[in-house]
């Protein structure tokens, strides 16, 4: 079978017939994409590799908590940006390398998630999706006006320790080009894990009916804190990530209103709720993305976001669930 | 660090009533914008988030009309509730009708990608820049006791109120407003009885679209346009004002909409005014957090 044919199969296809040809299919992509960077030193392709494997990253955290558990967050940036700003200030104010520093920032995604998570987990549907959204514009303004964080300047790294490991940045983008892409994978394997454990379960049940799984004695808060702090985690390293890459981050770049839709597109793209769907999402998406901003001038003429709204117009009209999914499966309707 | 010092610094009491008076005066616009809002969320049971965007449309037709056109603002009114009107009218017919038993996720990303499109197409059609209705026809300022009262707001606020009182009483006493209501209460019961449900909802979305219409023209009179932060600002008030004042209750948001016009003015004047909107989201998400059935309301919202 060609390799494209079982992907368009793993794509089209039902969930079995789906997993039969998923060893296939992983395989190539995954030998493919550790060549590319040997094939070509194009910056703009490895620079579209290199946030495709951070919004996979980002879909698979947001899909977590969104589409295995049902919670629609709006906020997700807040955790970005957690990982994103502890990893830059333990290494700029405090010297710590980043190779620590990106796990802290999980961690510290985490303990922002899980206090998201206390304040807004009594709340359903919108009214949660609301509260993560207005939680999200708070913590915006508060960042853009916190001096010790760099306020609206940000903070940037200092380059007299440039391109040394303790420092985890490089010169080039093939080192980023792996290093994000061996997190991306990390993380891919672990949602399938997820996907197949009693964890999984639960929070599918969450999804599909949190009342009846309160009710056959699911213990669903605390079910949906796991998600959240998951959630969380990935999504924080994620920043962390971002904020090697970039050397720079600011209120700007992290706590965007758009920032929490860029995620939510990649994680919906492919499919909410499965394993492969935000990397799906993140490979049709981010390319379209980057391609349209650098081709039609830049964030403000305006018209690539035109685009993403027809998109999103469609696959909300057309297929609720995404593209892998083929039925669309409920996401918290009463 | 973040409340600075301003807390010790006592505010003289001309601004203290400064502050209560543009307080009052924005207070019947959020009043009204919610209002819409409410009307949407309470009936058709989705969050319209691209509320700010059509009201950032009246506004720009506003602009067009007068600054190109000498059409004065406030011939606009009754021209953009009627386009805005349809607009809401066709948005339902044409898109949210087909989600309306879809997941609730396809019906917030339906709205947000309203939301996309609207934005950022006036963002391409009218360009990035700031921009403000040159003429109205109530210019100007008139100080009393101190107190700076600017004509456009003071108007703003007049035909705000009347526009709100107007749509309650359609609400209350017209045929269709009747089976509106009917319909918000229960859905099944008012098809079994007659109603077109399908028609009863694409009206309720005509109507809270034109109520930010009529809201959009008496803004543009004294406030710059601009297409991304406009309608942020405006929906995410607006948001904060239903919270307050409970979902789905018209009256509640209102005055849910005077609330977030207190805590946006007086607030600003009493604390730091550069954290104003800081102080208007954090009354949205602690309304949220601990009132998520609203100030007004008893009843579950869940």
């Amino acid at each position: 079978m060609t390799y494209l044919e079982a992907l368009r199969r793993a794509v089209s296809g039902t969930q079995l017939r789906f997993r039969r040809n998923l060893r296939e299919v992983t395989v190539i992509t995954i030998v493919g994409l550790l060549v590319i960077p040997w094939l070509t030193n194009n910056d703009f392709l490895l620079n579209t590799f290199i946030f495709i494997f951070l919004f996979s990253m980002l879909g698979h955290g947001w899909n977590i908590l969104g589409g295995y558990t049902g919670q629609i967050s709006l906020g997700h940036a807040i955790m970005f940006a957690a990982g994103a700003y502890t990893t830059a200030i333990l290494y700029v104010y405090y010297g710590v390398t980043p190779i620590v520093g990106i796990w802290v920032g999980g961690l510290v995604a985490v303990f922002a998630g899980v206090m998201l998570g206390v304040a807004t987990f009594h709340l359903r549907y919108h009214y949660f999706a609301m509260a993560t959204l207005a939680a999200a514009l708070v913590i915006r303004v508060v960042f853009f006006r916190w001096d010790w964080v760099g306020g609206a300047t940000g903070i940037e790294y200092p380059f007299d320790q440039f391109a040394t490991l303790y420092s985890l940045t490089f010169r080039g983008k093939m080192p980023y080009y792996y290093l994000t892409g061996a997190f991306a994978l990390g993380v891919t394997i672990l949602v399938t894990i997820l996907d197949r454990s009693k964890l999984g379960t639960y929070l599918k049940a969450i999804n599909m009916d949190e009342e009846n799984a309160k009710n056959t004695g699911l213990d669903t808060y605390r079910y949906k804190m796991y998600a959240m702090g998951l959630s969380s985690f990935v999504t924080g390293l994620a920043g962390g990530l971002y904020a090697q890459y970039t050397m720079y981050i600011d209120p700007w770049s992290t706590l965007r209103l758009l920032q929490n839709i860029d995620i939510i597109m990649v994680a919906i793209i492919g499919g909410v709720g499965t394993v492969l769907g935000p990397v799906v999402g993140s490979m049709l998406f981010i390319p379209v993305r980057e391609y349209t901003r650098t081709a039609l001038g830049g964030e403000y003429t305006g018209i690539d976001w035109v685009l993403f709204g027809l998109v999103l117009l469609f696959i909300s009209l057309y297929r609720p669930g995404g593209l892998l999914n083929r039925y669309s499966g409920r996401w918290g309707k009463e | 660090m973040l409340v600075e010092t301003h807390l010790l610094f006592l505010p003289s009491t001309q601004l203290v009533v400064q502050s209560i008076v543009s307080a009052v005066l924005f207070g019947m616009i959020f009043a009204l914008v919610a209002a819409g809002l409410a009307l949407i969320w309470g009936v058709a049971d989705i969050v319209n988030f691209a509320h700010g965007e059509y009201m950032m449309i009246a506004m720009y037709l506003t602009l067009i009309a007068s600054n190109d056109l000498g059409i004065d603002p406030l011939l606009m009114i009754p021209v953009n509730a009627t386009l805005l009107f349809i607009a809401g009218y066709l948005t339902y017919v044409l898109v949210i009708s087909k989600v309306m038993d879809a997941p609730m996720l396809a019906q917030i990303f339906t709205t947000f990608a309203i939301l996309l499109i609207l934005r950022y197409g006036m963002l391409y059609i009218m360009g990035p820049h700031s921009v403000s209705v040159d003429n109205f026809v109530f210019s100007g300022h008139t100080t009393m006791y101190g107190i700076s009262l600017s004509h456009p707001r003071m108007a703003t606020a007049v035909v705000s109120v009347i526009a709100l009182v107007a749509f309650l009483l359609f609400l209350k006493y017209s045929r269709t407003g009747k089976a509106i209501r009917a319909t918000a209460q229960d859905w099944d019961a008012a098809r079994v009885m007659g109603i077109d449900t399908d028609r009863v909802l694409a009206i309720t979305w005509g109507l809270g679209i034109a109520a930010v219409g009529v809201a959009g023209t008496m803004v543009a009179t004294f406030s710059p346009i601009q297409p991304e932060l406009t309608p942020a600002t405006w929906t995410i008030k607006a948001f904060a004002a239903v919270a307050l004042g409970g979902f789905g209750s018209i009256l509640g948001a209102a005055a849910g909409g005077v609330v977030i016009a207190f805590v946006e003015h007086v607030g600003g004047a009493l604390l730091n005014p550069s954290f104003k909107e800081l102080y208007v989201f954090l009354a949205f998400i602690l309304a949220l957090i601990f009132k998520p059935e609203g100030l007004l309301n008893r009843g579950g919202a869940k």
